[in-house]
């Protein structure tokens, strides 16, 4: 009797940690990620392509940091390198060959492109459709209808559970394919690479 | 000693540090096919870009990222990044242009040739068009040597109006341009670095100036001349909900605005 209430008991606590029967790997792996996820960095190659101009013929390339809840920082390297930190909803674009800092909304900056790094799959579910398209791919569409972008495609990687490509399609005829290297998680990434400081005597312009 | 004079002048032009004959009708022609061959073998562009615009209508200085592709005689897309976002997208066929600027969602639209006036830019897509292919400021027909400055050459504009340039180098590349009016100077240009690039002759950068309305300068990172523009190269922006500012495509003839 004891054995049978184990095995009751047991079968209750999978049923209760189990996901949603909806819920496929590609959504539990993103998912388990981000649960766990306390700061994240991957290096990343950035690629336009667009019927008007075709792919782009210099891939941009940067460095992501993250670090949770929703501190962000793209470092793009090249001929005009640019830092776009993102605090919440407030976003910086340091472009130090012009001297300058653009403060604007995160919204404007670009960077809700990269919605995955949230807490959860639930909290992404905020503010996108998810859906599942394959064991590692998801694409999640935008709830609200006047936002710039039109969908955003994740595929993971088995180990980290983050995306290895994203391809951000935008409302108008392009689209932008981020591949990261290799995802280096909860490595201790200090508060202060956060910090909205930037190069003395820079101009700063709010938009 | 005429001998050794003659030996030193022999060995002077070996290393090049004696000029051969330059300017005047012998310049013009040299131009003339210069801008010719340019012509014949260069009919599109498509380049990744540095934008550096400093234009007191459009807030002051700004430095992008941008993407172009052109086409003879009248055709470019030039669109400018901030990272991850899209920051302008500038259109023109020749006969119209559009400027979308996606953050505010707002479009203009108005015949090609007066975007400067019409919406503050120091220089027009088409001036960007004819300077990227050598023939700036609309430059056509035979020009003219010009009385006094060696390296330079003219043409007359049917308006009225005179392009000069300044030409120099081994194959010859056209170094500024200036554009005049009512004997005045109203805007310049100037190529800045010419490399070979992918086999063609191109400036690293191309600098408009022009006058009051600023400065804009393009810094060529990346340049191809393989590839066609695709059709709908130069459509109109997809600017869905777009607050528009019409500028004047009634002025266009019956049936041209879209």
């Amino acid at each position: 009797m004891k054995r049978l209430l184990a095995y009751i008991g047991l079968a209750v606590a999978f049923a209760v940690a189990a996901p949603p029967a909806s819920a496929g790997p590609a959504r539990e792996k993103l998912d388990r990620a981000l649960k766990g996820l306390k700061d994240a960095r991957s290096s990343f190659t950035q690629v336009r392509n667009s019927p008007a101009f075709g792919a782009s013929l210099t891939p941009a390339k940067g460095t992501l940091s993250f670090r949770a809840p929703r501190l962000l920082k793209l470092e793009f390297a090249g001929a005009s390198p640019t830092t776009v930190l993102v605090r919440g909803d407030t976003a910086w674009i340091e472009q130090p060959k012009a001297g300058q800092v653009i403060r604007t909304s995160a919204l404007t900056s670009g960077a809700p492109p990269l919605p995955f790094l949230e807490e959860s799959v639930a909290v992404i579910e905020k503010a996108y459709v998810v859906k599942e398209t394959g064991p590692s791919a998801l694409v999640l569409e935008p709830r609200a209808a006047d936002g710039p972008i039109r969908t955003v495609e994740l595929v993971l990687e088995s180990a980290s559970g983050l995306p290895k490509t994203v391809v951000v399609q935008q409302k108008g005829d392009e689209s932008i394919t981020f591949t990261f290297a290799r995802w280096t998680v909860n490595a201790g990434i200090p508060a202060k690479t956060f910090a909205p400081v930037f190069a003395p005597g820079a101009k700063l312009v709010e938009l | 000693m005429i001998v050794r004079a003659l030996f030193l002048c022999l060995c002077l032009t070996g290393l090049g540090f004696v000029r051969p004959a330059f300017g005047g009708t012998d310049l013009v022609s040299r131009v003339e096919t210069a801008v010719e061959a340019r012509r014949a073998a260069l009919r599109h562009v498509s380049a990744e870009v540095v934008v550096r615009l400093d234009a007191p209508a459009w807030s002051g200085t700004g430095t992008c990222e941008g993407r172009l592709v052109a086409e003879r005689p009248g055709s470019l897309r030039l669109r400018g990044y901030a990272a991850v976002s899209t920051v302008f997208d500038a259109v023109t066929d020749g006969t119209r242009f559009w400027v979308h600027v996606p953050g505010p969602n707002l479009l203009w639209v108005g015949p090609a040739g007066r975007e400067a006036e019409l919406v503050g830019l120091p220089v027009d897509p088409g001036t960007i068009v004819g300077a990227l292919f050598g023939e700036p400021y609309g430059a056509t027909g035979t020009p003219r040597a010009i009385l006094g400055k060696p390296d330079w050459v003219a043409w007359d504009q049917a308006d009225g109006a005179e392009v000069r340039t300044r030409w120099s180098g081994s194959p010859l590349r056209i170094q500024e341009a200036e554009l005049w009016s009512d004997g005045a100077r109203v805007a310049k240009l100037a190529y800045h670095d010419w490399r070979k690039r992918r086999g063609t002759w191109w400036p690293t950068t191309i600098a408009f100036d022009g006058g009051s309305t600023g400065t804009f300068a393009l810094e060529f990172t990346d340049v191809r001349f393989d590839r066609a523009p695709a059709t709908g190269a130069f459509a109109p922006p997809e600017a869905a909900d777009a607050h528009v500012f019409d500028l004047g495509l009634a002025d266009l003839p019956a049936g041209d605005a879209r």
